[in-house]
């Protein structure tokens, strides 16, 4: 067990290593410097020129990318911060620390000080989303799983690709255009400020009504196929047979069976959510990390980017690492191994 | 030549396969998934002899009322030009580009697949691991970064396209090849010393047919949503070009003067997926074992 931990751990950090490489490389081919896009359209190439050497973009690429990883460890201070390089980047953290993110050249502020924010905003709006994805979806896999090719199962497999058929953003708009245009009962903007006059559930419904919309579908669907397996095992004949009721047959013997591989997909789904969460965050300008992720790649603000990408990639490695585990715990047959 | 072989030849199992296109037509869901799917292509591909306006000249006196008209069926967006135009052209360029990208994706993806699971070994654990670390990211992410970086065109799509999608493909295709390869039928072609790539074409591919058809249904209805998020963020293709994802974006301006709007492109993005999606299960619905 602990090797398994142990080998995970490793892979993680190696993934993590490769992400945060890919993404220094794709910045590469960015057009448009980001000194250029900080200072705007109207300084002169002089200026901008003067600012690319003060960010040290103009070194190649291996000595930013260790430089970047270096600073991140704490083992050198971010030298953007240095009192002498005329840029006021000051961190009441310090310049040398481990986890250091540097600093965020779109929001002229630590990345540290930006992230974490966001982040938790994010966390309430897809925590929320996955409380009800998980119940409703449960209800609709089993329903349509239970007698397959019913007249039932077709219905609810229906309904759940056609909302898997709906991106989020023409669902945000059309929502919007029905309780804040038409009929004026929620706030069209999230932006969780309480002086804004809407209250803050109130500002949460539809950006979290657009995200149960498109994923819900999905993962229904993925718990019927497993339902289906699990019906035509012999011991739920067997069930069946003895005389035992439907209720004790679905909630005694099949929830549990059914439900184990669901449950890695689910957990992967958590990778999936958060590309919806972008798309949502946009259309309700809601605060989250989806957003800052999508902004720090448009103005090709690096620091931003890397931190992000590196949470997501964590969040995405320890989901799959929690998935595995959880299989081993419901299913007993693998721990054998 | 004195040895005749006793046993008869085997007559190639063209029933069954004939019988699964009948069950794909008894089924309701993949019929309309069909047709949705063929009501878009055949709009698409007939659209410059249909009588349209045009999608890209603004009609400079319909925008003072911009609602449905005798002359602009759907009405005209902000700019004054027409949306059942734009619309239509629109779904050229999405039956363009989405199979277009899925097309390359499911080619490197299934090369991937293929080796991984037919080699095992490093090579198995390389393009694995490989693979492991561009799941990790989530996708949507990959594709901004791409896009936003190496700026929108067609080959763009198709290589942000297949950078994401190819190790999910590859892992389906090496599931598949590992179930496959014990078979008898790859031991009699390895023992007639046919060639690997003949293996791998010729015996393997056509037995992993099924669930990867199933698969890149799936996945083009997926990359046409994703190519009208891109829309919607502003990475979709240069302006002039009408596209489904950047109407939506441009209705939003508007939404007060005529609410529905953007409903029109919402409708159309979400019938043409509805349709992959649908023949999608109604093909997995009909080739299930």
């Amino acid at each position: 067990m602990t090797r398994f931990l142990c080998k995970r751990l490793i892979m993680m950090l190696i993934t993590m290593l490769c992400a945060s490489f890919l993404v220094f490389t794709v910045c590469e081919f960015s057009p448009g410097s980001v000194a250029r896009k900080s200072l705007g359209p109207f300084a002169t190439q002089q200026q901008v020129d003067l600012l690319s050497k003060k960010l040290r973009a103009t070194d190649p690429l291996p000595v930013r990318y260790s430089r970047w990883l270096g600073v991140l460890l704490g083992v050198i201070p971010d030298p953007l911060q240095a009192p002498d390089s005329g840029l006021n980047f000051t961190d009441p953290r310090g310049a040398q620390y481990f986890g250091n993110f540097g600093y965020s050249t779109l929001n002229k502020l630590p990345v540290n000080d930006v992230i974490w924010d966001r982040l938790k905003n994010t966390a309430v709006l897809a925590g929320l989303a996955f409380a009800l994805i998980v119940p409703l979806s449960i209800v609709f896999g089993i329903l349509s799983g239970l007698k397959e090719g019913g007249a039932l199962d077709r219905l609810l497999s229906v309904i759940c690709i056609t909302f898997t058929s709906i991106p989020e953003f023409a669902s945000g708009v059309f929502l919007v255009t029905l309780f804040v245009i038409l009929w004026p009962l929620l706030p069209g903007t999230s932006q969780l400020d309480p002086g804004s006059g809407w209250s803050i559930p109130s500002q949460l419904v539809l950006p979290v009504a657009v995200l149960v919309i498109y994923d819900f579908g999905y993962v229904a669907r993925m718990i019927r196929v497993s339902m289906i397996g699990v019906m035509e095992r012999p011991f739920i004949r067997t069930a069946i047979l003895k005389g035992m009721n439907t209720r004790q047959v679905i909630f005694g013997h099949a929830l549990r069976n059914a439900m184990i591989a669901p449950f890695t997909v689910l957990l992967l789904q958590i990778n999936f959510l958060v590309s919806g969460v972008v798309v949502t965050e946009l259309v309700f300008a809601y605060p989250g990390f989806g957003r800052l992720l999508l902004d720090a790649s448009l103005f090709g603000d690096i620091a931003t980017l890397e931190a992000a990408t590196l949470v997501t990639v964590a969040i995405a490695v320890t989901t799959q690492l929690v998935g595995d585990l959880g299989y081993m715990l419901l299913d007993p047959r693998i721990r054998v191994k | 030549m004195a040895l005749e072989s006793t046993v008869p030849l085997m007559t190639t199992a063209k029933r069954p396969a004939r019988a699964k296109w009948r069950r794909i037509l008894r089924s309701k869901t993949a019929l309309i998934g069909l047709f949705l799917v063929s009501f878009w292509v055949v709009v698409a591909a007939l659209a410059p002899i249909l009588p349209l306006q045009s999608p890209t000249e603004p009609d400079v006196m319909a925008m003072a009322n911009p609602f449905p008209s005798a002359a602009h069926w759907l009405g005209v967006d902000i700019l004054g030009r027409d949306i059942l135009a734009r619309l239509i052209f629109g779904a050229r360029t999405v039956l363009l580009v989405a199979p277009l990208s899925v097309a390359v994706a499911m080619a490197v993806g299934i090369a991937m697949g293929m080796v991984a699971g037919y080699y095992g070994g490093w090579v198995d654990t390389l393009i694995s691991r490989f693979s492991d670390i561009i799941l990790a990211f989530p996708v949507l992410v990959l594709y901004v970064v791409l896009i936003a970086n190496i700026g929108p065109s067609i080959i763009n799509i198709v290589i942000a396209t297949t950078i994401a999608s190819a190790p999910g493909i590859g892992r389906i295709t090496r599931g598949l090849v590992l179930g496959l390869k014990q078979q008898e039928y790859v031991a009699a072609a390895k023992l007639r010393a046919e060639n690997t790539l003949y293996i791998m074409l010729v015996e393997l591919l056509p037995n992993c047919r099924g669930m990867l058809i199933v698969d890149a249904c799936l996945r083009i209805g997926y990359t046409i949503i994703t190519i009208g998020i891109l829309g919607f963020l502003g990475l979709g293709l240069p302006p002039p070009n009408p596209d489904w994802g950047g109407m939506v974006k441009e209705s939003t301006t508007v939404l007060n003067v005529w609410p529905f709007m953007s409903v029109e492109p919402s409708i159309a993005i979400v019938s043409l997926v509805l349709g992959f999606n649908l023949l999608a299960d109604g093909l997995r619905e009909a080739w299930k074992p």
